[in-house]
């Protein structure tokens, strides 16, 4: 094989940072017109090999060869010139500006001294008509849908007439729909020569599109595989070091008719707007009820309606029969439900507070944790909690005493779960509970949650991830345009189905109400 | 357990706390001396008049610890407010009205010592919490932004005060201030030999182990710095973080009274016209130098008590004037702030140095 068949060589590249190696000794090479995917759990060092094939980052030893020719990559600038491109996940568009000057932007064609829109209009269509992507160049980015964005930023690096482009996590804002569309584009990309470097955790688009996979761990390279060499069970293992098993093992059947929560005909307007509209749910003791919808659809209104950050307009939200609209967060929390909220790092814990501190953080004023007038901290019954829930939950930190700033995000998250599941609550809602952790963690949280509903807790789980939902649920919810519209057993069913219901069609065919 | 007596991880903060404290005054010594140097004057005999009149004798010492008492109240009303995450910045005009409500009970009323004092202090503490009241309750009930309702309110504060002193009965034109209040309401000293040092030493000292109680063994205090430290936490954990705010910055008034009243019956005697001691820049310091460490806050405190006690000798010895004691605070509170500055470059040179390495 002569080098020119690999486009980018990777030789021995070491990225070392204060306090860890994030790339260690790094050699693999992506062959020209393949698409290479780069699996490895976070902290695997995928994101930080990328920034610096991209220029963003320089390596502290190593080279990269550029089609057989050692190349120094050190601005973004340099690696759009050398033909390298990058869609990031989180994309970089002017909101304001339409699709044409998004894609432009930067590298304009000139006429004089003003942007020759004609000719790039032209320009810009061809290449959209040859990798159909459909877009609509005059509309604002702000006024278009995810996946049209990502085709954006896509054009944008074709624009920039790169050979190589790397998507960073490019399924992981999109419904299954619109992943199945994405990895269309991506073969037809790599149909017309394009070399296309794929980082993931989502490891069945994996399979399904790449040619070859590098799996890395712990800042190593633990192998390069063909694809046809390897399936979905073997990556997981390869990524984590050993056998994962998600969806939380054994679950005992639910037997009873009683109601945790129900949501009855609840509505709510935020700034004028209609973000719930109508809900109707209910959780039984001993059950996980999988929420499940497009980012955007309600979910995070439903969720402050019930935990007490927001008001309901009308309708009914009933926590073991007592309605809590108008309650307090507080009171709620004592009436039974505890949340894991989204966001950790904001709403579960103070990051500056010791890890100790924080397995108190919201029931600091049970009376467990207080002596003398229940108006000083009982220390040593707050340490004891800390050492407990630290065995229980395997919360890994050098010292309770640390900030839980300093801690690994499972670790973290396995503090505020402990927390809350350790108060008994009748009510456990999570929400986006896995969200950037690692295999290992998500198989610990799907653990827990699981404990929970077996133990008798009704469980309300929101999630984004459609294979969370159907590892975790028992019945499945689907909130479209801030209404349930479909509540359905997890028996039987496929993602296409829920992908369908997600965008609001229902099984006959019919557009839901709006459309 | 290792060892039960010394929590390792809380002494290792503690010491990096000490660590970058103590880098930014050296740094705020170093330029200031600098720019003594460039008007031509030694700095080491500056400094070194500087301590010797904070420090050097007995007598010396004394008087700084008897300035240190309203400084550190100081250093306490902005820790507290800060702790639950308000900044106090009303702090002068709640001292002047303090002050001024101190001077008129202290003045006007014919108790004994053992009354009048505490109801001097009562007076103070009900003034300058009314002051801070105003500019909480305009941004709990009309969201309008504290810190700007606060500067307003110490314009307010000084101005108000200049005019209702000459309405105090007895007042004298052209004495530049009130009468002076009552022999009964003047701070006894609590030590007589060999040198006099204040009740407000002692006052001083308790309020500083209150607010450690207060934050960090009671619950409320719990809540309060979570508050402080990620309102979105708190909110979210259930903790009424707006009752929370409102608590630090009435906690932060009543310190604020307090130094009033110290000040008052300790030192001036009498409200003066346009009294500006500077006590809300040195709060800043000390709660900066200090975070809600109480050790390190009773050392900020003494220093920059040393430091104003010094300057008349350091006027007279080097001719240099007495705001240069400000230049320090000033520069202290920039090093301070420019702490996360320091911690960038050293990250940057030791992957440097592992780069050069690997």
């Amino acid at each position: 094989m002569s080098t020119t068949d690999n486009i980018i060589e990777l030789r021995h590249i070491t990225k070392i940072f204060p306090t860890i190696v994030a790339n260690d000794d790094i050699s693999f090479e992506i062959r020209r017109g393949e698409i290479h995917a780069i699996v490895g759990e976070n902290g695997a060092g995928k994101s930080t090999l990328m920034n610096i094939i991209y220029g963003l980052l320089q390596p502290t030893s190593g080279e990269i060869l550029l089609n057989g020719v050692p190349v120094k990559i050190d601005t973004s600038t340099k690696a759009l010139s050398l033909g390298l491109g990058m869609v990031h996940q989180h994309f970089m568009l002017v909101q304001d500006f339409t699709v044409l000057q998004n894609i432009i932007l930067g590298s304009e064609i000139r006429k004089g001294a003003v942007v020759d829109y004609e000719q790039a209009r032209q320009k810009v269509m061809e290449l959209s008509d040859t990798y159909d992507l459909r877009i609509d160049p005059d509309k604002k980015v702000k006024e278009i849908s995810v996946p049209m964005q990502q085709r954006v930023e896509i054009l944008k690096v074709l624009w920039r007439k790169a050979e190589v482009i790397i998507f960073d996590e490019p399924t992981a804002v999109l419904t299954p729909q619109e992943i199945d569309e994405f990895c269309e584009i991506a073969l037809k990309l790599k149909a017309q020569g394009k070399t296309l470097v794929f980082i993931s955790h989502k490891l069945g688009e994996v399979m399904r599109i790449s040619d070859r996979v590098t799996i890395m761990r712990l800042g190593k390279v633990v192998c390069t595989k063909e694809i046809s060499d390897t399936d979905e069970k073997d990556l997981a293992h390869l990524m984590v070091g050993r056998d994962v098993e998600l969806g939380g093992g054994h679950r005992e059947p639910i037997k009873t008719t009683e109601e945790v929560l129900s949501v009855r005909d609840v509505s709510m307007a935020v700034g004028g707007v209609k973000k719930l509209d109508g809900i109707n749910l209910s959780v039984h003791p001993g059950e996980i009820l999988g929420v499940i919808g497009i980012d955007g659809n309600g979910q995070d209104e439903l969720v402050n309606a019930i935990c007490g950050k927001a008001r309901a307009d009308s309708g009914e939200i009933l926590l073991d029969g007592k309605n809590i609209i108008g309650k307090s967060i507080k009171q709620i929390r004592d009436m039974g439900l505890s949340t894991v909220y989204e966001d950790r790092l904001k709403d579960g814990l103070v990051l500056k507070y010791s890890v100790r501190d924080n397995l108190i953080l919201g029931y600091q004023d049970r009376p467990q944790f207080l002596c003398k007038w229940k108006a000083f901290l009982n220390q040593k019954a707050i340490s004891e909690n800390a050492q407990k829930q630290q065995a229980d939950f395997d919360i890994r930190c050098g010292s309770l005493d640390v900030p839980a700033r300093t801690l690994s995000g499972g670790n973290q998250q396995k503090i505020i779960l402990a927390r809350e599941v350790s108060a008994g609550p009748r009510l456990l809602m999570v929400v986006q509970p896995t969200r950037g952790l690692d295999m290992g963690a998500i198989e610990f949280v799907h653990d827990k949650v699981v404990e929970q509903r077996n133990a008798g807790c009704g469980v309300l789980l929101f999630s984004l991830e459609l294979d969370e939902i159907l590892q975790l649920s028992d019945r499945i919810a689907v909130i479209h345009n801030g209404s349930i519209i479909k509540t359905l057993p997890n028996k039987n069913v496929t993602k296409q189905q829920i992908g369908r219901y997600m965008l609001g069609v229902l099984d006959d065919g019919a557009q839901e109400a709006e459309a | 357990m290792k060892n039960r007596f010394i929590n390792t991880v809380k002494l290792r903060q503690g010491l990096t706390d000490t660590a970058s404290s103590v880098l930014a005054l050296i740094l705020a010594f170093i330029v200031s001396g600098l720019l003594v140097a460039i008007t031509g004057v030694n700095p080491i005999e500056v400094f070194a008049s500087l301590f010797k009149g904070g420090l050097g004798s007995g007598m010396a010492l004394a008087g700084t610890l008897n300035r240190m008492a309203p400084i550190m109240l100081a250093g306490l009303a902005i820790t507290a407010g800060n702790s639950c995450g308000v900044f106090n910045i009303g702090f002068d005009g709640q001292f002047l009205l303090g002050f001024l409500f101190a001077g008129f009970a202290g003045y006007m009323l014919p108790l004994p010592s053992v009354l009048l004092i505490p109801v001097t202090f009562a007076a103070a503490i009900l003034g300058a919490m009314l002051w801070a009241l105003v500019p909480t309750l305009l941004n709990i009930k009309r969201d309008i932004n504290i810190i700007f309702s606060c500067i307003m309110m110490n314009y307010i504060g000084k101005y108000l005060v200049n005019y209702l002193i000459q309405k105090f009965p007895g007042y004298v034109p052209t004495s530049g201030g009130s009468p002076n209040i009552r022999e009964a309401a003047e701070l006894p000293y609590f030590i007589e030999q060999p040198y006099k040092i204040s009740l407000g030493v002692l006052v001083s000292l308790l309020c500083l182990v209150g607010l450690y109680v207060i934050l960090f063994k009671m619950r409320t205090g719990y809540e309060m710095r979570a508050t402080g430290l990620s309102r979105s936490a708190a909110y979210s954990a259930g903790i009424a973080v707006q009752k929370k705010a409102f608590a630090g910055m009435m906690l932060s008034g009543v310190f604020a009274g307090i130094c009033a009243a110290l000040e008052l019956m300790g030192t001036t005697g009498r409200v003066l016209e346009d009294y500006a001691p500077g006590y809300m820049g040195l709060g800043i310091a000390i709660a900066m130098l200090g975070r809600q460490n109480p050790v390190l806050i009773l050392i900020s405190a003494f220093l920059f008590a040393a430091m104003k006690n010094g300057t008349t000798l350091m006027q007279m010895n080097t001719g240099i004037s007495a705001q240069f004691v400000l230049v320090i605070q000033g520069l202290l509170i920039i090093f301070i702030g420019i702490g996360p500055l320091f911690r960038y470059l050293l990250n940057k040179r030791s992957e440097r140095r592992l780069r050069k390495n690997a």
